[in-house]
């Protein structure tokens, strides 16, 4: 049926798969897990601020080595870890700041010369400080993707949410976020069916014409099932006593850990940000 | 809401029709439903019974007609009142056909403790009913668990432990068997059974004739035009099998019949009457 | 199109969620004003549909695959501002659960998708449809405004991105975030929206307006009165100006190093790959950079800002006069059918 098809359906299988192993790393016992998800959102944010605020390559490293420690002490599974923020980099950031190494873009001392025609106004090498500042450049994006997975993988989803609330996000946007998570996978079930049945169905070779007219339709489909299903939950909500102000109950509690955990990342970060740089 | 009066009927529809974006979806519905009762709504897809359970609910509300909920008539103005809103909440429980709408929480505890939580219920109340209904229902490993990991007949279950969360007088269910397995079916109709020895009054909604003949104590057949075209006991209406064939039903003997007039349909209904 | 964390500073990144703040708040009012207490199940639906359509790959002519975002579309369907709403919940959880932009950049991320291409691509086609227009006229200017709207999202990352090395280096000179400035990442950015991205967006927009207009036209979104075309200047006026004050207000943070910015080889390297028919694209933001060292009269972020307003107010002279065209065009197209 195409690539597109290939494409889409491996696109939702691994998302799928993603978020099951997410779901059970989060429930593990470690450290991070244990903490409150409010202290340990607003702890990890301030790292992040200050991972993108530094300069020197040194302070990357420092923060980066606090992470592994944090993960190693969370049972994250390692390989998996690094492979998630090793693994794809390069081929984003990696190509984008690969031209970064050469002598045109970034002047200064040669580390190795590659092309060398004088006669010709040729001169192409690559420099010490190109590689320093392409590689400062993706070790910075990969301790800021670094955080982000880390606080992702140690707090169930729910929890990480609900804790959007202490960085003033209103409750009726945590609400709808809540939701919306939900119905990704209401619509993602939906999808997967569609494009299985219609698989079944056809044998051979489709025009891609025929596959965007289907793809729209599909489309089309959804929107128009997404207003009624809309229509629905809101009235099961109201049968349940909803009368348009959302109420939650909050279990979260504050001790002692979650006190000493934030206040060694603030710590750590100030050090950082006054010394380092 | 006025002291419920204990003699009169727990629902009472007079002439109720509902138009839906100028298309009909139920045409002048008379029916009185008394405390404790078992009533099965029989119609085919489309035939107006989840419009109908929506409008028990105080969902929807008739376009013509009234309707009449322990002895007081519900309509848009009497929800605008607060009390009353908490009040014929509490009472009125609705299982929704579809349990990804009736599951729109991040987790089964969130849906467990909405109900009795928006229903003002104190903390420590929300906490006590939510456990129960997790216990009785047996999902407590559930807990924790997003709706989305779940099969089907565990979200079954959970929808009606969002229900059972708030323990109304009066079930509402849209479609309740669809798509479960047999243990879970008879699983569900123990659970029905429990219902009815404590004196709930359970609606049903529903194509499915198996759970007629051992679930009903009445039994309301819509046609496909939305009327009501039988409100009997469920042997006589088993038992007519034309009957049933001519409102898609049974599916054997499906057969088409040109637009008629509402004075016909009756007509048509009693021609086909079976003699035993 | 998604920013990652460590391409934007921390200013840019507080600036671009500043901006995004009115817009939202806006757009929460409007809509529960609209939807009352519907609001939650709504958005909540939607947001989740806008998300698995950005994982559809959608077949392109000549075999390649590309995404979309479908923003464009649910503006036109949803309206504007629900349209906001649902691509801003959208792209949290791709940020925060799936790691698809980073949580600093993810300000501009709504900015740029959320709000732009849900304003741009909305009242693009209310600017050139008319009510008397044939179905099969709507469905052309349904795709044209998805296809513009997300190169105009394209663009505004694109310079984003293209400001930062030009506002933070370290004390060497080196750049800390986005290393190339405005003269590589716009054309890069551009060459890819205006043909791949650009074509995927137009594509599921035409198709999936062109399906709810056969079988379910009341799904679409009309504010009952048409949109004056008074009312629409004033908009897009207004939408003009803030872009523009938008573009400089990363210049009040501390940056370091100015003189270096117009640095000859990164205008090179910049320069050599830009196919010729991008030379009008280019020359946009280059014209009045070179003179940038006229000694005493004008210091470079005066230049910068300057710069900036010109490209931006070109930019969006020049979608006019296209769209006026493709207007007149559509129209005779009509005219023949019928």
């Amino acid at each position: 049926m195409g690539k597109f098809f290939e494409k889409t359906v491996a696109g939702i299988g691994s998302l799928l798969l993603q978020v099951i192993f997410t779901q059970e790393v989060s429930q593990k016992k470690g450290y991070l897990q244990s903490l409150d998800p409010r202290v340990k959102v607003i702890s990890l944010i301030i790292l992040l601020l200050t991972v993108n605020l530094v300069h020197k390559f040194l302070s990357l490293v420092l923060i980066y080595v606090f992470i592994l420690f944090l993960a190693i002490v969370s049972s994250i599974p390692m390989k998996f870890f690094l492979k998630r923020v090793w693994l794809f980099l390069p081929f984003f950031t990696g190509i984008i700041v690969f031209p970064l190494i050469f002598n045109i873009v970034t002047p200064g001392t040669t580390l190795l010369e590659l092309v060398n025609l004088p006669a010709l106004h040729i001169n192409l090498s690559i420099t010490v400080p190109g590689l320093l500042t392409a590689f400062n450049i993706i070790f910075r994006v990969a301790v800021s993707v670094s955080l982000v997975v880390l606080a992702v993988l140690s707090t169930p989803w729910y929890d990480l949410l609900k804790s959007l609330q202490v960085l003033f996000v209103p409750q009726v946007f945590v609400v709808i976020l809540g939701m919306t998570y939900r119905y990704i996978f209401v619509l993602l079930q939906t999808v997967n069916n569609m494009f299985l049945s219609r698989k079944s169905r056809l044998a051979g070779r489709v025009s891609g014409r025929e596959n965007r007219k289907w793809l729209a339709s599909l489309i089309g489909t959804l929107f128009a099932r997404s207003f009624v299903q809309s229509e629905e939950i809101y009235l099961s909500m109201q049968s349940r006593g909803y009368r348009n102000k959302i109420v939650t109950l909050d279990s979260f509690k504050l001790d002692s850990h979650d006190l000493l955990f934030f206040s060694g990342c603030l710590i750590l970060c100030v050090n950082i940000i006054l010394f380092v740089k | 809401m006025k002291k419920q009066n204990s003699d009169s009927p727990v629902f009472e529809l007079e002439k109720v029709s509902y138009y839906y974006r100028n298309q009909q979806a139920l045409e002048d519905i008379s029916l009185k439903i008394s405390k404790g009762e078992r009533l099965i709504i029989l119609g085919a897809n489309g035939s107006g019974k989840s419009t109908l359970l929506k409008m028990l609910d105080g969902l929807y509300f008739p376009s013509k007609g009234s309707i009449k909920a322990f002895g007081v008539k519900i309509d848009a103005d009497f929800f605008q009142n607060e009390e009353n809103f908490y009040d014929f909440r509490k009472k009125v429980g609705f299982v929704f056909q579809d349990p990804d709408v009736q599951l729109f929480s991040p987790t089964v505890w969130d849906e467990v403790i909405f109900a009795p939580l928006h229903l003002g219920f104190s903390n420590s109340e929300v906490l006590r009913r939510a456990k129960t209904a997790l216990k009785l229902l047996d999902i407590e490993h559930l807990k924790n668990r997003p709706p989305y990991l779940l099969s089907g007949g565990e979200k079954k279950r959970v929808a009606l432990a969002t229900v059972l969360a708030f323990n109304p007088e009066v079930w509402l269910f849209d479609e309740p068997t669809a798509s479960l397995d047999p243990r879970s079916q008879s699983r569900f109709l123990d659970f029905l059974d429990t219902l009815s020895d404590r004196g709930n009054t359970v609606v049903i909604a529903t194509h499915d004739l198996s759970i007629v003949e051992d679930m009903a104590d009445r039994v309301l057949v819509l046609s496909e035009e939305h009327k009501m075209v039988r409100l009997g006991k469920p042997m006589n209406i088993l038992e007519d099998i034309p009957f049933l064939s001519k409102h898609n039903l049974v599916h054997d003997h499906r057969h088409k019949h040109k637009k008629e007039t509402h004075k016909h349909l009756h007509i048509h209904v009693t021609d086909h009457e079976h003699k035993d | 199109m998604h920013i990652p964390d460590g391409y934007l500073s921390p200013y840019t990144s507080g600036a671009m969620y500043a901006a995004s703040l009115p817009f939202l708040v806006r757009a929460s009012r409007n809509v529960k004003k609209v939807l009352n207490s519907r609001m939650i199940p709504l958005i909540s639906v939607f947001s989740a549909l806008s998300f698995v359509i950005m994982m559809f790959n959608i077949p392109l002519p000549g075999g390649t695959t590309g995404h979309a975002t479908g923003i464009a579309i649910s503006a036109i369907v949803l309206g504007p501002w629900a349209s906001i709403l649902s691509a801003t919940v959208a792209l949290v959880i791709q940020a925060l659960f799936f790691g698809d932009g980073g949580i600093l950049s993810l300000g501009a991320n709504i900015f740029n998708m959320g709000i732009v291409m849900s304003l741009t691509g909305y009242f693009l086609y209310r600017l050139l449809v008319r009510s008397k227009d044939s179905a099969r006229k709507k469905i052309v200017i349904a795709s044209i405004s998805g296809y513009i709207s997300v190169n105009i999202a394209a663009l505004l990352t694109a310079v984003e991105l293209g400001i930062q090395p030009m506002l933070y280096k370290n004390s060497l000179g080196q750049a800390l975030y986005f290393p190339y400035n405005l003269y590589v990442s716009v054309p890069v950015m551009m060459i890819g929206h205006l043909t791949i991205a650009g074509l995927a967006e137009g594509i599921v927009t035409g198709l999936v307006f062109a399906w709810i207009l056969r079988v379910q036209p009341d799904l679409i979104f009309s504010e009952g009165k048409s949109l004056t075309s008074k009312k629409l200047f004033k908009f897009s006026f207004l939408g003009l100006i803030f872009l523009i004050l938008l573009t400089p207000l990363g210049l009040l943070a501390p940056g370091t190093a100015w003189g270096e910015w117009g640095r000859e080889e990164l205008a090179l390297l910049g320069l050599s790959y830009i196919p010729a028919g991008f030379d009008k694209w280019s020359s946009f933001w280059r014209a009045p950079i070179p003179d940038y060292d006229i000694p005493g009269i004008l210091n470079p972020t005066l230049l910068y800002i300057f710069s900036a307003c010109l490209g931006v107010l070109l930019t969006g002279l020049f979608i006019f006069f296209l769209l006026s065209v493709i207007n007149k065009l559509g129209g005779k197209k009509k005219s023949n059918h019928e």
